[in-house]
């Protein structure tokens, strides 16, 4: 089944070919730099790239039963994001979330959760 | 397929068989993409590189018709899983539009860009991903050849090797000495030698109470490592020995006859015997000229194209990706990103730096695990690790939390594997 790259990619598209659409092919931006503002990061593509590492947990389609790593399907751009920057300001948590989102600027935590909530606008 | 799939899928455009393509044939054309070795990297390099352009030629070059997946094979070992669990096969990546060979990469030339199979087929590309994995460098180890695996199994490539050591740790009788010896870094899967050594203690603990394993490290630091202590001196302590370089540690010479091993100083015997050895890129990358004088590969810390040979992506444990780890996670998310990266060179685009993250659990008992994380950023001449994120489980933590990371470390696998395999 192909459900989770159709899934990336389904979402990717939706922000990948608009952006491109709009602004044409960005510039590679700063070596290993941050991304600060989500315009930037829509101009340039980068939601999918950055979302790269969700999904090798996160796989959606999964049997819903075998939660012991929650599921994000189906979750809206503003739930994801509250809960990536309630991860990315705790530095005790019990999972490996707040030891991921710390390494994200809040624009790229952004990105990520606009776009991984992409299926839904 | 849950509804929510199907409501998101509809929302997004799809059709219920393929994927809203990023790329056109207009913006790629019909480019041939020829992916080698389809493990964690390659399987997902080649599903991707056909999900955003659907257009394009995308064949898989793998020789196995049944991968053997690395990780929780350390489980078989402990005797906690059965070794079908590990297998997966290619109908998955075949049915994406993925043109599966079953062969061996023989030669690569990156002039003519002309693949050539063991039996004399040839593939032309235009890009060439290789995610070929790790060959063992026979004879780091004085002693330690081809032949030595079956008197002392590496079990570092899964199959019929992790069966092996399994076998001869069952066979073994109590009171027996299991040694294994750990290489210097860098190496495929750095914690894996210390999951491995708590899951065999913890088999000799329950199953031969009078036994011991000895563990001989070439190396004092090594992935986890206070977890791993921790763990071992609450749940081993008389049936695990690590010794590290400075104590005599680093094993020079092995003998497959007597089962010895020698260091420095010593020479240790062993019932089962367990050489993890000293690792190099496949050889594919050796002849298809991406390799250094290392034996791992210098890539392009965006497109992962190699620094060597212009249109070929190495991708996965042979590349040198460090400081980001030689793991499957790390693996699966480069051929994403490889995939994104080629198809926007063939579209004429800027490559986009970006950020990864890889996550490693290991088990540390039946149903108790912790985790590494690491954030990396790509781009320009490097790539560097995110210096206030990532780290690893808590110390001193309460079991229900060990016990929250071994479920989630087989909700992982159940993830990883269907995302690259289908």
């Amino acid at each position: 089944m192909t459900t989770s790259l159709r899934t990336f990619f389904g979402l990717a598209s939706l922000f990948w070919v608009t952006g491109l659409a709009a602004c044409g092919p960005g510039p590679a931006g700063e070596a290993g730099g941050s991304i600060t503002s989500a315009s930037q990061g829509h101009a340039t593509g980068m939601a999918a790239a950055l979302s790269a590492s969700c999904s090798g947990c996160h796989m959606a389609g999964l049997d819903r039963s075998a939660d012991a790593i929650p599921s994000i399907e189906g979750l809206d751009a503003g739930t994801l994001k509250a809960s990536l920057a309630a991860y990315r300001a705790d530095d005790v948590g019990d999972t490996v979330m707040h030891r991921i989102a710390r390494g994200y600027t809040e624009a790229e935590l952004d990105l990520i959760a606009d776009y991984l909530a992409g299926g839904e606008r | 397929m849950p509804s929510a799939m199907t409501r998101r899928g509809l929302i997004a455009g799809l059709s219920a068989t393929g994927v809203l393509p990023l790329f056109s044939e207009a913006q790629t054309g019909s480019a041939r993409i020829v992916v080698i070795g389809g493990g964690f990297g390659g399987a997902t390099a080649a599903r991707t590189m056909k999900a955003l352009a659907p257009r394009l030629s995308v064949t898989l070059v793998e020789p196995r018709e049944t991968y053997v997946a690395c990780p929780f094979s350390n489980l078989v070992i402990g005797g906690m899983r059965e070794i079908m669990d590990q297998g997966f096969r290619y109908n998955g990546v075949a049915a994406t539009g993925v043109e599966v060979i079953r062969a061996r990469a023989d030669a690569v030339d990156p002039t003519t860009q002309i693949v050539t199979l063991e039996g004399g087929e040839t593939l032309s590309y235009d890009r060439l991903i290789l995610s070929p994995g790790v060959d063992i460098r026979w004879g780091a180890i004085a002693g330690y050849g081809r032949t030595a695996i079956r008197r002392m199994p590496h079990a570092w490539k899964a199959g019929a090797q992790t069966v092996l050591l399994r076998q001869q740790l069952r066979e073994m009788e109590d009171g027996g000495t299991v040694v294994m010896s750990v290489p210097p870094a860098p190496y495929r899967c750095p914690p894996g030698p210390y999951e491995r050594a708590s899951l065999i203690a913890n088999y000799l603990k329950r199953e031969k109470p009078r036994s011991k394993l000895v563990v001989l490290d070439a190396k004092d630091g090594f992935s986890k490592k206070p977890l791993f202590l921790e763990a071992w001196s609450e749940r081993y302590p008389d049936h695990l020995e690590w010794r590290g370089a400075s104590d005599d540690g680093r094993v020079s010479r092995v003998d497959p006859e007597t089962l010895t091993f020698e260091t420095d100083f010593d020479t240790v015997q062993a019932d089962v015997a367990n050489v993890i050895p000293p690792q190099k890129a496949s050889q594919i990358a050796d002849r298809a000229g991406v390799t250094d004088a290392t034996g791992w590969c210098p890539v392009d810390p965006v497109t992962f194209e190699s620094t060597r040979q212009p249109n070929i992506h190495v991708i996965g444990d042979a590349a040198i990706m460090a400081p980001m780890p030689k793991s499957a996670f790390a693996a699966n998310a480069q051929g994403k990103v490889c995939a994104i990266q080629v198809a926007r060179l063939l579209a004429g685009q800027a490559p986009q730096p970006t950020v990864l993250a890889n996550t490693c659990y290991s088990y540390v008992g039946a149903e108790a695990a912790v985790s590494v994380v690491g954030v990396y950023r790509l781009g320009g001449t490097a790539i560097s690790e995110v210096s206030d994120a990532g780290g690893i489980s808590p110390l001193a933590a309460a079991p229900a939390i060990r016990q929250a990371e071994a479920a989630q470390a087989n909700h992982w696998f159940g993830a990883i594997t269907s995302e690259t395999f289908g």
